[in-house]
């Protein structure tokens, strides 16, 4: 057990993942999905990108609202 | 730098700061989890064991567990913002680091220690005590949604590891991983970012006006009777025992199913692919539980949601040991999925309510140290009592039978008499165990 024990010990609050449960993920979307390893990582790094991005439109769309509905005295 | 909003701005901008947290979780978590992609194809590239390279990993799980204390000292002394800004840079480069690997005690150093304190500085008890200073209303449930990036991060982020090291290799996945901390989760945090709603001008929740005291006058937030200056003082009331001996169990239980359940589901003669698809319905079933029970919270109760939690998740156990075979572990999944993570917001948010925002960092902290030892015990009891008696019956019926009184132990804290929610209110019925 040792290291095991370890490695798990904090796992509910973000410990590494087992490679066997990973592989057996990637195998499955792979029957899936059918897409190749670069199509994958370009959907998934969109959505990695576009997240923090939507934040920071959303936010200045919601300033300049505000700003044209508030104008300064 | 972007402008700040005014008190009349349509959307409170506590739900920006609840955005960016939880993209930072969902970041850190990637990083954390997406080792576990990386253990082959460097232990093949090094020649080193698994057992050598699990090295790394477990020190960083333990440090992890045991830095949050401090850490909540360095939140309440400095602010969430420079703490966590100040983790994201040094998560940032220690994970790029990683790419330039020659020796395994360079390993250990950059990822069990640098990775480690970096992500004991953003993790979810350091921007759950962050968000309790934005909401006292909805605090469970924007504690619940920055909660949900660790999910999300687990189902996004380790996939996108996982297929770029396919493509590429591992050096150059590690550092994808440092620039996504560097490039999208650092100018996240340094824009939005705050670490009191008073200094732009606004109250909890995008509150108009102050809430109105039971006598009709408006001031200041009511002080509750147990507000802590000092994590020591909390310490000598008993909600604060209440809720860590339940968060306590709360890891013993959560953990030792993170490491048995997948060995306990071959045992009964399930595949391993049918028992890591159960055991990632239960995963994506936690974050509709820790956002629904965040939202009831905020309605309802906490310590009554908190109680149910562990309650269920006792239910749960008991299913897994009742019911014959594979149907034992979908019901298993199903039900304890939505108990999985709710207990972390609910217990801060309950802290929060209960002992005030001074020391919330450092209260946390300590409680979380708490659920990371119950955890550490719970699954070397387990591993010792199955070479004992060859089965996981006797451990997972000890994990269960804690649960009902770790549920009672939520159930009978006298949250209407000290929670801050109602301080002012009349105390009515004695009734639900207050």
């Amino acid at each position: 057990m040792g290291w095991t024990v370890l490695l798990a010990a904090l796992k509910h609050q973000g410990g590494a993942a087992d490679p066997a449960l990973l592989e057996w993920i990637k195998d499955t979307l792979d029957h899936l999905l059918g897409l190749g390893p670069w199509s994958v990582i370009i959907s998934l790094g969109l959505i990695i990108v576009l997240l923090p991005l939507l934040i920071m439109v959303f936010y200045t769309l919601q300033l300049r609202k505000d700003a044209s509905r508030n104008p300064r005295e | 730098m972007l402008n700040l909003p005014t008190k009349k701005s349509p959307v409170y901008y506590g739900w920006y700061i609840v955005a960016a947290t939880m993209f930072i979780s969902f970041v850190g978590v990637g990083t954390r989890q997406g080792f576990g992609v990386f253990v082959i194809p460097m232990s093949e590239d090094f020649g080193w064991s698994r057992g050598t390279i699990s090295l790394a990993a477990s020190l960083g799980v333990l440090l992890n567990g045991l830095i949050q204390p401090f850490m909540g000292v360095l939140l309440d002394r400095f602010g969430g913002r420079k703490l966590i800004v100040f983790s994201l840079i040094l998560l940032g480069f220690a994970t790029i680091s990683l790419a330039f690997t020659f020796h395994i005690l360079y390993l250990i150093f950059v990822y069990g220690i640098l990775s480690s304190v970096a992500l004991g500085g953003m993790s979810i008890t350091t921007t759950g005590a962050m968000l309790s200073k934005w909401f006292r209303r909805r605090r469970a449930t924007a504690l619940s949604l920055s909660s949900a990036g660790l999910s999300m991060g687990a189902l996004i982020l380790v996939p996108f590891a996982m297929y770029l090291l396919l493509a590429t290799n591992w050096r150059i996945t590690w550092a994808v991983l440092g620039l996504l901390v560097l490039l999208l989760a650092l100018p996240l945090a340094i824009v939005f970012l705050r670490d009191d709603p008073a200094k732009l001008g606004l109250l909890p929740d995008g509150d108009a006006a102050p809430p109105e005291e039971a006598d009709g006058k408006k001031g200041k937030l009511a002080r509750g009777p147990l507000e802590a200056d000092g994590w020591r003082e909390s310490f000598r009331s008993m909600p604060i025992w209440q809720m860590t001996a339940s968060y306590f169990v709360c890891g013993a239980t959560t953990s030792i199913l993170s490491v048995h359940f997948v060995p306990y589901a071959l045992g009964l003669g399930v595949s391993p692919g049918r028992a890591a698809l159960a055991f990632g319905l239960m995963m994506a079933l936690n974050v509709v539980g820790a956002i629904g029970a965040g939202m009831l919270s905020d309605r309802f109760s906490r310590k009554n949601l908190l109680a149910l939690t562990y309650f269920v998740r006792g239910c749960a156990y008991i299913l897994l040991l009742v019911l014959p075979g594979e149907m034992s572990l979908w019901a298993f999944a199903s039900v304890a999925g939505f108990s999985w993570i709710a207990s972390a917001p609910l217990t801060t948010s309950l802290t929060a309510d209960v002992y005030g925002l001074k020391a919330i960092g450092t209260i946390t902290g300590v409680t979380f140290l708490f659920h990371a030892v119950g955890g550490f015990f719970a699954i070397l009891l387990a591993g010792y009592l199955f070479d004992l008696t060859g089965s996981y019956t006797l451990p997972f019926a000890i994990a269960g039978a804690m649960l009902f009184p770790a549920a009672l132990s939520a159930f009978t804290i006298r949250e209407r008499k000290y929670s801050m929610r109602y301080a002012g209110k009349p105390v009515v019925a004695v009734g639900a165990g207050d």
